[in-house]
């Protein structure tokens, strides 16, 4: 998988943050596994930021406040 | 009653011999129960067989209805559930996963509840995927239970993730299954096996007690031989549960007759067989054609949004989050494949910015999706793009990204209803399918699409020949 130099900034830069908390319980494949997963994460993110929308495009899922006796 | 009068044998027909009398509850839950003893260890199909609920939820169906209590299409009638549905009395519930393979719940999820209401007869917990494959397996041997095995094959993989719901079903293990989808889950396993499956609209059905994968794409739904069963089964576990917030108040009745002598309008989104298989697309546009004898079928499309990367981005946070202990306690290391014991570490990666932009557009997919859908009655398309992996191979996924998957991202991510039947055979002899997908709530419109594209084609009579 080609890694434009963009993308391979964001990331060693998030992976460095999972290595940072995880790091000690992965051995060298596992970790390159992650970053594999990573590699993944960050191109769907990029994806996603690459199409505009307006202030009025609320997330698909509403919140609604709880009150127990309604 | 013999073996041979009831294995394989859709539920309409089983309960038509159940209310007639000519077929005994209590017959019928031995004659599955001995065929998920004997022939469940070789699918790798079945965590419990839960003989002893089972011969009392009989004896109790049998009395109800000689005393002319008849519940409806489903009392007496056998069948399995996969285990993430919570059960009581002592079952043990494993979510496939060996950290929690003695765990045992006080309750029964909502849809084992109401089918018992229904008067069905719970005989097997189910295998599956570890964690509903929410962690990230490359492969078919990631479940604690065994690889899910495919009755058409030996070699072949019966899942993800509801496999023991597929593999059960085909092998005439029980007459139907309950199976979760929060991508490609119920669909999957139904299009390997060659068996129909219904993904409900999401909120249809209560996840009460059902493992938590993804909050906002999780859905339960049955596993049958036929559609029209399906229907019935549907009809059973819907409903608004005040234990479920997410549950709408819109009652299903299913239509089982209608819309008699109707026309339908099928869309087929353009590319949507890019990707497949050969004989996969040249199963779907044999089916086309029997398509085009039920009404019209034209090409429609939908904008260039990045669909899966929508619906993944969603899930993979989502299930970060619902396993956060799991997975930060280290414990995922006791999970069976060994991709599911680190690849979650890097969810942690995904920005709460980008979860939130997936979760706007999704508003946008599901206003997009409706307005293609609108004029329509299903969107069609295979099932799945490939026939069912080798049990040594690894699994194309579209979750994972190493396949696309318009209509699974589209269908999960806006929560939309989808129906899968058998279409055919692919590579290796095994099932291909067909998959009906309509707007929300339409259930009933998708299963008569369904209905009548299985009453032009006998692909859902045929059955493993070693089963």
């Amino acid at each position: 998988m080609s890694e434009p130099e963009a993308v391979r900034a964001e990331v060693d830069a998030l992976f460095a943050l999972v290595r940072e908390r995880y790091g000690g319980r992965l051995d060298a494949e596992q970790l390159a596994g992650v970053r594999t997963a990573i590699v993944g994460i960050v191109q769907a993110a990029r994806a996603l930021r690459a199409v505009r929308l307006t202030n009025a495009d609320e997330p698909g899922q509403p919140f609604a406040p709880y009150r127990a006796d309604s | 009653m013999t073996a041979e009068d009831v294995v394989f044998t859709p539920v309409r027909r089983l309960a038509e011999g159940i209310r007639s009398r000519r077929f005994s509850p209590i017959a019928l839950a031995e004659t599955f129960l001995d065929r998920l003893d004997r022939l469940g260890p070789r699918y790798n199909a079945v965590v419990t067989v839960t003989r002893a609920r089972a011969l009392e939820q009989a004896r109790r169906a049998e009395a109800e209805i000689a005393a002319g209590r008849y519940r409806g299409p489903l009392h007496g009638i056998p069948y399995g559930a996969k285990d993430l549905l919570a059960t009581s009395g002592g079952i043990p519930t494993t979510w496939g996963a060996a950290p929690f393979k003695d765990r045992v719940f006080d309750f029964d999820a909502t849809a084992i509840r109401k089918l018992e209401e229904a008067g069905a007869v719970l005989c097997a917990k189910l295998a599956m995927v570890e964690l509903a494959g929410g962690m990230g397996y490359r492969q078919p041997n990631a479940a604690f239970t065994g690889p899910g095995i495919n009755p058409w094959s030996p070699h072949a993989w019966s899942g993800g993730s509801s496999s023991g719901s597929g593999s059960a079903v085909a092998a005439g293990l029980v007459p139907f299954a309950i199976g979760s989808e929060t991508w490609g889950s119920i669909l999957s396993p139904a299009g390997n096996c060659g068996l129909a499956g219904l993904r409900p609209t999401y909120g249809r059905v209560s996840r009460h007690g059902a493992m938590a994968l993804c909050w906002t794409l999780d859905k339960l739904g049955p596993l049958a031989l036929t559609a029209d069963d399906c229907g019935l089964v549907l009809e059973a576990i819907a409903g608004r549960d005040p234990a479920d917030p997410t549950t709408v108040d819109r009652p299903f009745r299913y239509d089982g007759a209608g819309p008699a002598g109707r026309r339908f309008r099928f869309g087929v989104l353009r590319g949507v067989t890019d990707g497949c298989e050969e004989a996969v697309r040249e199963n779907f546009e044999r089916s086309l054609d029997v398509l085009r004898d039920l009404g019209s079928v034209e090409e429609v499309t939908l904008p260039d949004l990045p669909y899966d990367d929508i619906t993944r981005t969603i899930l993979f946070a989502e299930a970060a989050s619902a396993f956060e202990d799991l997975i930060e306690s280290g414990g995922i290391v006791g999970l069976t494949a060994p991709e599911d014991r680190y690849t979650a570490y890097a969810r942690d990666a995904i920005l709460a910015k980008d979860y939130l932009k997936a979760l706007r557009l999704r508003g946008v997919m599901g206003r997009e999706a409706d307005r293609v859908l609108a004029p329509l009655d299903a969107l069609v398309a295979p099932g799945r793009a490939t026939v069912a992996a080798m049990l040594g191979g690894e699994v194309r996924s579209a979750i994972r990204g190493t396949a696309r998957d318009v209509m699974g991202a589209v269908g999960n991510g806006a929560g939309l209803p989808a129906v899968a039947v058998p279409n055919g055979f692919g590579a290796r002899g095994l099932p291909t399918s067909l998959q009906f997908m309509g707007r929300a709530w339409e259930e009933n419109l998708i299963l008569a699409a369904a209905r009548a594209y299985q009453s032009r084609t006998d692909w859902q009579t045929r059955h493993p020949p070693d089963a």
